[in-house]
Formats: structure tokens, sequence, C-alpha cells
């Protein structure tokens, strides 16, 4: 008696079997490429279905995840009937749905008998894509063509044979060619090695049975999504978030609104409300929206739920053109992905009273300091990004935020060793530690938030602040208190001391300079008075919080020597009804 | 010579005489009393052969022992009370783990608790440089301050971390002579001594995790140790460390991190062995166990290695195997996702209530007892007739929980239940495959654990491995591969240099010191100094780069640099792992290495009598599942023991041993080897399953 293999068990066994694939294509990618950002994991690689939906990925970055889709699909229709085994599209223009100039995607068809029958596809930051200025990211930037050479998808191989011509044009508009190039093959072999393994799989399991199990793995996907979101109270709701453009002498703000709508099974996010598009390079293109939003979602719903077609499909998103999350042509974008932490902000922000125990309070935004100078140790130039300069997450029902921006702020990047920070740059790290009472307070509090002191003795050391948090910390939620504000002051040989704007180049450090960078706390979730004694105890011994905040914030009273947290006082004072005061 | 190693369930024995015979043999560990654990299982072991403990422990040369005290103390947050001195402005790098957050979508993810909270990370005011040149002297008022804190917190260990104390340990070692006297009964780790390396981190979390467990480890080895000299052993106690290199208790027990990865160190070694006699020095290897698959890799001869990766959620920076654990074990329970999606783990039924057919309560369905239902395990000869598994609480489990669900029949259920966890545990084994740049399809795979044998076959169908390799010891099989570990000694020193700044004559004084110091250790525990092999390494990189790549330094580049020829074999490494080379480019020393490794002589395999390969009448027949087949069918089945080597078997086939039983599909054929090992090769062409 011959058994078929049950359905889902098969479906679930092909899901797994495509995402090993994935693995393996980014080991070929690690080993082949020569750029740090793409061995820190900032691309996205994978599966495209024969429609181009997405099938799977290797995920490093919540967002890029979501970016290889809208890319294919806008390929597919522009080369409609002119797609051939052996081709390889290239792409990275914001209107042509990706993310940012900077992330260029590769495409290659997988045919089987004569039928395309799916995409194998790779993107990654590239170390420059033209524009004003090496490296891409021009502050001064007021539309697209001083940022980025723009390439809508065109075909670098056409039929197995390379188009040299178009190398030879988009190589001739790139800075640090050698190192972009290398990134460019090691993305081709990537998506070779997917090919040549989804072939492998395809002829295993039949060409019908390969189409089927993606048909039954959207299915799978978007019952479970929507099982979940049914389970969610219907309604409509409101949230919004203001980013703040902190530029010496030309300050300016946008607003960004949301309206959720449950209904049944069925979510929809609508923008409508939010402010235009500006004339910075903070805009996002509507992929960059989409992946903001679909990955915001996925913090409300179960880890398990798979991300593919089935996901996307259950979700409607609107932004409206023109507006800054959808700019339009000839916006500059660099910036765009800054608004990802916005938009999810907003959107629980919205949700805050629907699904208590599913959102998350803001978390500290981003403010990114960047060094540049020549190391008189060895004569050699330095540049170097502050990743340790951390701020908290939010805190969600049940958990105090974490100690690191927790969304789509920071992403999952290695902050630097302290003892290796000083070995590759003339700077010494005299102080990075948490920061008392830095955390919104709550019944959960926020993640703590940091501060850096750092002492220079580079030569011709500049710097620059990129990012936001200056001028509103990030708010608690229901009950909550909000987190600590952001900020850089340098204090100079002199004696003098300046605070730098959130978006500010800072031309000149000599050295004996010291910088003290605080990265804000996150905001908290429910009333502080509320929160468990018992953790009050532990942050006030760890020096998390301040006595005064514990009595003054927490409700609680201490014992005599104010170290501890005296229970059954603080439970009686707490009971009574002005426990807020005291 | 006596292998020991401890599990989280049983205390595994392989014993090996002079004459080359081999038992085995194993007892349900204690886990209040793990060294008492081991005197019973001793006393056993003694009576098989016929003698009480004391003559029988007399006549142990060589005890060999992997311990899971350290690990267990960092899995389940048992460890001691622990402090750590730091310098002023460091000391939440510990809890700050380079910002990392392991799950980015996950927002109810929390951080593992640091090993010493802040309260007892007590700041130093002193300061070194990157070069380790004084910044500022080390402040007594700070320290008196600390070891105040330290006695009034209680504390039971402390840790000692200052910035850049791999160049200069003069301001640690200040501080632990303080210590030393001011709290002479506190174990104490200075991480200049423990780990001189640069990686400020990777120290800190390395030198506290060994404050944490060492405490334990030390009683413990101590008690042991107490045990069986009482007991009458005379010989020489060695333990496993987590690079699989063998160690005195004295020289581990101030490094007790070094023991976290102590018993399943040994399953790369033992495979080594198995593999060779069957012929490869490559092969991967799985022990599937009641909730997890361990899976780790032999290549070369050498268990593949990390220096710094994880144990728990602690990360360290000493080498270690690289052994990667996924949640697919007997115990894992199948599930219905709310999509409809069949799942398997990580959830287990573990050992208590544990699988539905042990019948002790368990009402989930798992992998065993969907094992059971398709035919694999005999009910009445599981371990060996030492377990009763019933089929009808396992066919209601699966029935309720699976079939009627899935709207499919109990058995169909149960072919998807397995396949499904065939298809994760494939995916995991391939991965760390791909990782280290192998191939699936040209290395064997060696397969141990209770339930390994049942799913090997299986998995390597969906793998594209062509040669499975399951030893007749499978059960015990990490304390088979401590009889074959030898002496080991890693070193490290940082020195951070780059191209013209690099001084051939510190390069040279530094390996020496490192060489000097290991075969010093390696002699005092008994290894002859001609016999000792010392491999040099170096970890370089390119100038800026972020990862560092370990070189390896034959031909006397240690004692005699010459920076071209570095920089060509660097440039040669780099191009073999990444597919390009910089040679251009400044050339960054990080760390230099020493490892040296006194061989024991290895103990030979018991060879099996090799008759023909005809084979013999099977004991019996019962229906099960053929992978692959996707259908039922008859499967003879065969008793293991009474199999003689060189023997052979084509697919389907059973073959039921004490410990384990093995599944051979139609796919496959069988034959046991010389090594006692059954060697089970693909018969159809290459290729995967439809």
């Amino acid at each position: 008696m011959t058994l078929e293999l049950n359905q889902s068990a098969r479906t679930v066994v092909f899901q797994r079997r495509v995402k090993s694939l994935t693995h393996e294509m980014a080991q070929a990618l690690y080993r082949s490429s020569r750029s740090p950002l793409i061995n820190n994991g900032d691309f996205a690689l994978g599966f495209l279905d024969a429609r181009g939906r997405m099938l799977e990925q290797d995920e490093h970055l919540p967002l890029m995840a979501f970016s290889l889709y809208p890319g294919c699909g806008y390929l597919m229709d522009f080369f409609e009937g002119d797609i051939h085994d052996g081709d390889v599209f290239i792409h990275n223009d914001v209107w042509c749905a990706n993310l940012q100039h900077a992330d260029v995607g590769f495409y290659k068809p997988v045919f089987a008998g004569g039928e395309l029958v799916a995409w194998t596809a790779c993107r990654g930051h590239w170390a420059d894509i033209g524009g004003a200025v090496k490296g891409t990211c021009n502050p001064e930037a007021v539309e697209v063509h001083q940022e980025a050479l723009r390439i809508p998808p065109v075909k670098l191989w056409e039929k197995g044979r390379l188009r040299r011509d178009v190398w030879e044009l988009i190589f001739a508009n790139v800075r640090l060619r050698e190192i972009v190039e290398a990134d460019a093959q090691a993305q081709l072999g990537s998506c070779a090695v997917g090919e040549r393994r989804l072939r492998v799989l395809m002829e295993t399991e039949g060409a019908e049975a390969f189409a089927a199990n993606i048909e039954r793995l959207y299915d799978m996907t978007e019952r479970r999504v929507r099982a979940e979101i049914a389970a969610l109270p219907d309604g409509e709701y409101f949230g919004e978030s203001t980013i703040y453009q902190d530029e010496p002498g030309n300050p300016s703000t946008s607003r960004i609104a949301v309206k959720v709508v449950i209904r049944g099974d069925s979510i929809a996010f609508d923008f409508t409300g939010t402010d235009p598009q500006t004339p910075t390079f903070t805009n996002a293109s509507l992929t960059s929206t989409t992946a903001a939003t679909l990955t915001t979602l996925l913090y409300l719903l179960s880890p398990e739920v798979l991300h593919n077609h089935g996901l996307v499909r259950s979700v409607d998103i609107h932004a409206p053109e023109g507006s800054i999350l959808n700019a339009c042509y000839p916006a500059a974008t660099f910036m765009g992905n800054k608004l990802c932490q916005h938009t999810g902000e907003a959107i629980m922000l919205a949700l805050r009273e629907a699904l208590p125990d599913r959102v998350t309070a803001p978390w500290g935004r981003r403010l990114s300091y960047r060094m540049t100078g020549k190391d008189p140790r060895n004569g050699r130039g330095f540049h170097d990004i502050f990743f340790l300069t951390y701020e908290g997450g939010g805190a969600t029902h049940g958990v105090d935020g974490y100690n690191q921006p927790g969304l789509m702020g920071g992403g999952n990047v290695l902050a630097q060793d302290y003892e290796t920070f000083e070995v590759q740059n003339p700077v010494q790290l005299i102080e990075h530690e948490y920061v008392t009472d830095s955390a919104g307070p709550g019944r959960w509090r926020g993640g703590l938030g940091t501060r850096t002191r750092v002492r220079y003795y580079g030569e011709e050391t500049g710097g620059s602040t990129h990012g936001d948090g200056t001028m509103e910390p990030s708010p608690g939620v229901l009950g909550g208190g909000a987190g600590t504000l952001n900020s850089v002051e340098f204090q100079f040989p002199g004696g003098a001391r300046r605070n730098a704007h959130a978006m500010e180049i800072i031309p000149d450090i000599p050295p004996g300079t010291v910088s003290v960078h605080h990265g804000g706390g996150g905001g908290g979730y429910g009333p502080p008075e509320e929160r468990d004694l018992e953790r009050v105890d532990e942050d006030l011994r760890n020096g998390f919080i301040s006595a005064k905040a514990a009595v003054e914030v927490y409700g609680a009273v201490l014992t005599p020597d104010g170290s501890a947290v005296d229970f059954e006082a603080s439970r009686k004072r707490r009971k009574a009804p002005t426990s807020r005061s005291s | 010579m006596v292998g020991v190693d401890v599990g989280g369930t049983f205390v595994d024995f392989a014993l090996c005489d002079a004459t080359g015979g081999m038992a085995v043999h194993k007892v349900p560990a204690e886990p209040t009393d793990l060294a008492g654990s081991i005197m019973r299982g001793v006393t056993d072991l003694a009576e098989l052969h016929g003698t009480d403990a004391g003559t029988f422990l007399g006549r142990v040369d060589l005890l060999v022992h992997g311990t899971t005290v350290a690990t267990n103390a960092v899995l389940t947050g048992t460890g001691c009370r622990t402090a750590l001195l730091t310098t002023k402005g460091t000391r939440d790098a510990l809890e700050m783990r380079r910002g990392i957050k392991e799950e980015p979508l996950d927002n109810k993810y929390e951080a593992p608790a640091p090993l010493a909270p802040r309260y007892l990370r007590l700041p130093v005011d002193e300061r070194l440089d990157w070069n380790g040149e004084v910044v500022s002297e080390l402040d007594a008022g700070s320290l008196d301050a600390a070891i105040h804190a330290l006695k009034t917190h209680e504390v039971e260990a402390v840790a000692v971390c200052l910035m850049h104390a791999y160049a200069n340990d003069k301001h640690e070692q200040e501080v632990a002579v303080r210590l030393r006297a001011a709290l002479p009964d506190n174990y104490l780790t200075v991480s200049s001594e423990l780990l001189p390396q640069m990686g400020y981190y990777g120290r800190v979390s390395t030198t506290v995790l060994n404050s944490y467990v060492g405490p334990l480890l030390k009683s413990y080895l101590l008690s042991l140790t107490d045990l069986l000299t009482e007991a009458g052993f005379a010989g020489q106690l060695l333990i496993m460390n987590s690079a699989a290199g063998l160690m005195v208790p004295a020289e581990i027990i101030p490094r007790a991190a070094a023991a976290l990865l102590s018993g399943p160190a040994a399953a790369p070694v033992a495979a080594r062995v198995y593999a060779g006699a069957a012929g490869t020095s490559d092969c991967a290897v799985i022990d599937m166990g009641g909730t997890s698959l361990d899976i780790s890799l032999a290549s070369g001869g050498e268990p593949r290695e990390v220096t710094g990766g994880r144990v728990g959620r602690y990360a360290t920076a000493l080498p270690m195997i690289d052994i990667r654990t996924i949640g697919a074990g007997g115990g894992s329970i199948a599930w219905i996702d709310a999509g409809g999606g069949l799942r398997v783990g990580p959830r287990s039924a573990g050992s208590v209530p544990g699988p539905a057919c042990y019948d002790k309560g368990g009402t989930l369905p798992t992998c065993t007892d969907a094992d059971l239902l398709l035919g694999y395990l005999d009910p009445d000869y599981f371990l060996g007739g030492r377990m009763r598994l019933f089929r009808e609480p396992a066919e209601r489990a699966v029935g309720e929980h699976l079939a009627e669900p899935l709207g499919i029949s109990v058995e169909e259920a149960a072919v998807a239940a397995f396949e499904v966890v065939n298809a994760g545990m494939a995916a995991g084994i391939r991965d760390m495959i791909v990782d280290h740049g192998l191939d699936p399809e040209t290395i064997p795979m060696v397969v141990g654990g209770g339930a390994g044998p049942v799913h090997a076959a299986a998995v390597a169908m969906e793998l594209g491995v062509r040669e499975v390799i399951v030893p007749r010891q499978s059960g015990v099989f990490c304390a088979v591969g401590m009889l074959f570990a030898d002496l080991k000694r890693d070193l490290v020193r940082s020195y951070c240099a780059s191209g013209e700044q690099l001084d051939p004559e510190r390069w040279r004084a530094l390996f020496a010191a490192m060489t000097d110091e290991g075969r010093r250790t390696l002699v005092s525990e008994g290894a002859p100094l001609d016999e000792v092999e010392v491999r040099y390494s170096a970890d370089l990189r390119y100038l800026r780069q972020v990862h560092e790549l370990k070189l390896p330094l034959g031909d006397g580049l240690a004692e005699r640099l010459c920076v071209d020829e570095l920089h060509a074999r660097f440039d040669a490494l780099h191009e073999r792992l990444f597919g390009y080379a910089l040679p251009e480019e400044v050339l960054e020393v990080v760390n230099l290495r020493v490892r040296c490794v006194a061989h024991r002589p290895r103990p030979e395999l018991p060879r099996v009598r090799m008759m023909g390969a005809a084979p013999p009448a099977a004991d019996g027949a019962r229906r099960a599942y053929s992978p692959g087949g996707m259908s039922f069918r008859q499967f003879p089945v065969y008793r293991g023991e009474t199999l003689d080597g060189g023997c052979h078997l084509e697919g389907p086939a059973i073959v039921e041993l004490p410990q384990t039983t093995l599944v051979v599909p139609s796919s496959f054929a069988v034959a046991l080897d010389e090594a006692g090992s059954f060697v089970l090769t693909r018969r159809d062409g290459p290729g995967r399953r439809g």
C-alpha cells in the first residue's frame, strides 16, 4: 500500500527544505563578500515564486526581509514576455519598489521545462552607488540625483551572456569599484547557488508538487495570520509619531499618522493624514513603509508565523502618495528607513488600548555618531561609527524594555568591543555604563539609557551626529513614564562645551576633547506604582533607579539607610488612597 | 582504562582492557549525587568482571571523565554568587553583551540575567592604554571599597578583569595579591591568567563564567577524587575539556569554564575513531537523545572547533568544539499550529512524563510515539527489553492531537510527524556542514544516541549523505570517545601589531614562553617531554577587518617570523575561504596561539570476527514504514549482537540493539565492519527523496 504523505506535513517539510537553501545562499555570500556592511549582515536573499511573490528568505535585518518581493513584482510587469533562462536583473531604484538606493538587488529567474518556476534574489547594501557623496549618505541631498545612480530593473545577463556594456555603465558610476564589484560578484554567486539548489529540489519534488506546495504554504500561513487577527478586537485605532529634524538653524518636524482597522480576520493600516514629503533625505519609499508595517505586525503576532506571501496578502497597507511615507520622485530617500521606527511607534501607540498585552512602548530613538581623522600611532586614517551608544527599548506587558534599541531602530548590529575600539581608533573609552533613572518608569520599565564618554587624541578629527531623540523623549504607555533624551556634548580642551544637534557636522575635534553621549532610555509600561516591589528593590540595589525615584515614582518606602525597599511599609503606603504623592 | 560520561539521565561507562576487550555499561544518574552514581557504576563494572570495586579500581590505570557539573550550573542558573572587579567605567559590558538581541522580532525577548549582578560588579580605579602602558595607577582606596563590598555581600567567587590586562597583567596581579590575602577561601579567576586575549567582552564573560561554575566543579572533583582514592583507585584521573583535550583535575579546577562542554566534546573524538575505522577522516556527528539533537563535525581527523561561542546563553572565548543543538529528540512533541501546519518540537515531554507510549502520564504525541506506531520500535524490546512501551496510549495521543485535526489515519499522522522531524534535523545538520565549507554528499554521518539510529537513514536521504555509521556502542558514544582523547593544553597571547610594527623578537619570545608553559604542564601531567607535539597558529586579519582568521603556522614560522611569508600564507587561506585575497593590504596580528598535545597510546577498538557476507536468517519480521517508498512493508528483524563481522544485509531491515534500534530502509544496505560498526550505504543513485 502506498501512502500519500499528508499535505500539511509535506508543506512543512517543503518549507524547511527551502529555508535551508537560503542558509546556503547566505554562506556563499558571506564567504565571498569583501565589505564589512555585507559581512555585518546588511543584506537579504532568498526565493520568490513564479509570480514574484515572497516565498522564503534568510533574514538578518527584519526590514530587508520584505525588500525582495516588491522589486521582483515590478520587474516582472516591466519585462513581461521578455524573461528568459540565463537572464539576471539588477535593480536599486526606489521608484521601482526598493527600500533605498544603496540596497542593490539581483534577480535570477529559475526555469524548468521551459517554464518560469521561481526566482532567486539577493539584495545587499553597497559601499557606494554613485551620487554626490562617497558612501551614498548625503545629508545635503534634496533630490535623488544628489544621492545615487538610479538603476531601474536592467538585464545584466541576457540568456546566459554577461552584458559587459551594462556592467561598465554601472561600475563607471560607482566609487570603491574594487570592493563593490566583488560584492556584486558575491551576490551573483549566491543567486547561482540558490538556483542550482532549487532546481535539484524541484526535480525531486516534481514541478506540479513544487507549485502546489507553494500555494499550500501561503494558505497555511494566511490561515494562521488571519486566525490571530480574528482574535484581536475589532475597531478603528489611531496613532501618531513625530519626527524631529534637529539641524542647526533649520529645525523642523513631520508627523506620521496611522489608522489601524481591524475587522474580523482582516487588518488594514492607513497612513492618511501623514505629513508631506520633505526637501531633506529623510523620506520613505512605499516599500520601506510596507516593510516597517509588516515588521511591526510581526511583533504583535506569535513568533512562529512564517514570513511569506501568505502574510503579505493578509494585510492592507495604504500610504498616500507624496507623503513622507510614500515619497514621490524626485525626493531624496537615503534616511527613509529612519522613519520605520516612527511608523512602528505610531502603530503601537494606536493599538495600546486594543492590544494592551502585546504592544511595546516607544523605544529610544536612534542617535548615531561617527568620527573620522588620522591616527597619530601609525599615520593612517580612521573612521568609525559608535554602535555602542545604544538607547533603551520600550517596555511591554510582562517584560521590561530591552537594553538596546529593540525594534527597527538599530537592527542586530554587534557593538564595538572596548579594547578593539581603542586598538583601532585613537580614542580612550572613559565610561560606557547604564544611566540611573534613564528608563521610562512603569509597572514594566523601559530599557536603560547609556552614557558613553570618550577622549580623543587623533589628528584632524571630525565627527557627525545623525538621528533623533534630542527634542522629545520616548513616551510611556498606559500610565508608564517617558524615557530620557538623547544628547551629545563636546568638552573641548580649553573648557568650552557644546551640545550638538541631532543632525550636525562637528568639523574640528582637537586632541584632548571629551564627548559625552547620552543614549536615552525607552518608554515605560503601566503605572510605576504597580511595579512589583521585588523589581523595585532589585533596580535600587543595582543602581538602575535612585532612592528618590523608588520613593517618589515607584511609591516605595525604603529601609532607614535607604539601600533597600521596606516591603511591609511599601505595601501599606501603596494601598493608601494618596499613594502617588510622598 | 575507563571512560565515564555523565549525562542528564544516565552515566555511561566504556571500559577497555589490556587484551583489547571493550565493555560498556549505563547506570541512571542521580543529579544530587553524581559522584555516588559513578561509584555505583564502578561497582557494577567490577561485578561484571567478577570482582569487587576495590580490586577492580586498583587495576584501572586511567579514568577519563566528562562531567556536566559546570554545564548544568549555567543552564539552570545555579552557579555561585559571583562578583566582578573591573576597570571603572566598564562594569556594564557584561550585561550589555555588545548590544545583541538574539530574537530581533520578539518584543518580549529577555536577555539572560548577568552571572554577576550589577551591585556585585565593582569598579576599580585604574587604567592601562591599548599598548598596556599605565595611564593611571591602581587606586588603593577603590580596591579597599571593593573588598569591603565582597565581604559584606558574602560572595563565593570573584572574577577580575581589567581593561587591556592581556597586554600587561600588572594591575590585575596587584588586585589578585590583595584578594588572595583578604579572601583566601574565595574562588578567584584573573583574566590575564585564564585567557590573556584581547577582546574585553569575550574575556570578561569568560572570566565571570569561570568563577560562576568554579567552586562547584572544584568541590565535585575533589569529592570524586576522595571517593575513588578511598575505594582503592591508584591510577590517573583525567577530565575532558571543551576542546576535547584531557587535563588533570588540578589543571582544570582553576579553569572551570574549560569544562563547559566536557561531555559532548567527546562525540567528534569518538566519531573520528569509528569513521577512521570505516576509512575516512571527515564526518558529521549526530547524537539524538530524549530532548535534543547535538550536531558536531570532524575533519582531517580533528574535531571542528570555534574560538568563541556560547554555552547556554553565555559567551565564552575559550577554544571549544563547534557543537549545535536543535530541539529534536525522542520526546519532542508533535502539534498542529493555527494554520494547520504539523510541527514537531521544540517542546519536549522529557523523561517525565515522557512520550505517551511510556504510559507514565504523558498524553501528547511525541517522536518516540510515532516511531513506535511506524513499527520501528518493538514494545517488548525497547532498550533491550528493559522498558516496556505501550501502543494504545501512543495511538490515542497521535489520533487525538494529530490524526483527527488533520482528518487522516493514525498511521498517516505518525508518518507525517516522522517526516517533519527528519526534515528539521536534516536542515540543522546541513546548515552546520555548509557553514564549515563541507559537502553533505561527500562525508559520512556517524550516529549516536538512543533515538538517532531510528532516524539516521531517513535523515541521510534528505541530506544526500551516502554513508551512515552506527557504532555498536552508539548508546555510550561519548564514553568511548574519552578513551581516545589526548592530553591537550591551549595557550593564547594577544599581540596587537600590524605590518612593519611586527617585532620578530617579541613574536618569537611569546611563542617560546607559551610553548614552555604548555610543555611543562603536560609533563607535570605525566606526558614524556619528547612526545609533546606543539602546534602554532596566529589569528590574523587585513587592516580594519571585522573578523580574524586562524592561520596554522608550520615550518618554523613561529620561531622565525617572516612577514612576507606570513602575508602570503594568509592571502592563500583568505582566498580559499572567501574567494579573494588582498596581498597589498596591511596585515594585522591579533592573537598568537599554541596548542601542546601529548598523544596517549590509543586503545584498539575490539575487532569483530569477520565471517562471510552471507546474511543470517532473520529473527522475525514486522510491518514498518518504509521511508522514501511512502509505504508500509514487512521488515525482517535482526538481533544486532548475533550478527558477525562482514555480514551484509540489504534493506529493508530492522536491527535491534540493546540501547537502540537501527532502521535500514530499502534503499540502503548495511554491513558490519571490523570495528563492530553498522555501516549503511546508499544503494540507489545520488539525489534526494521525492
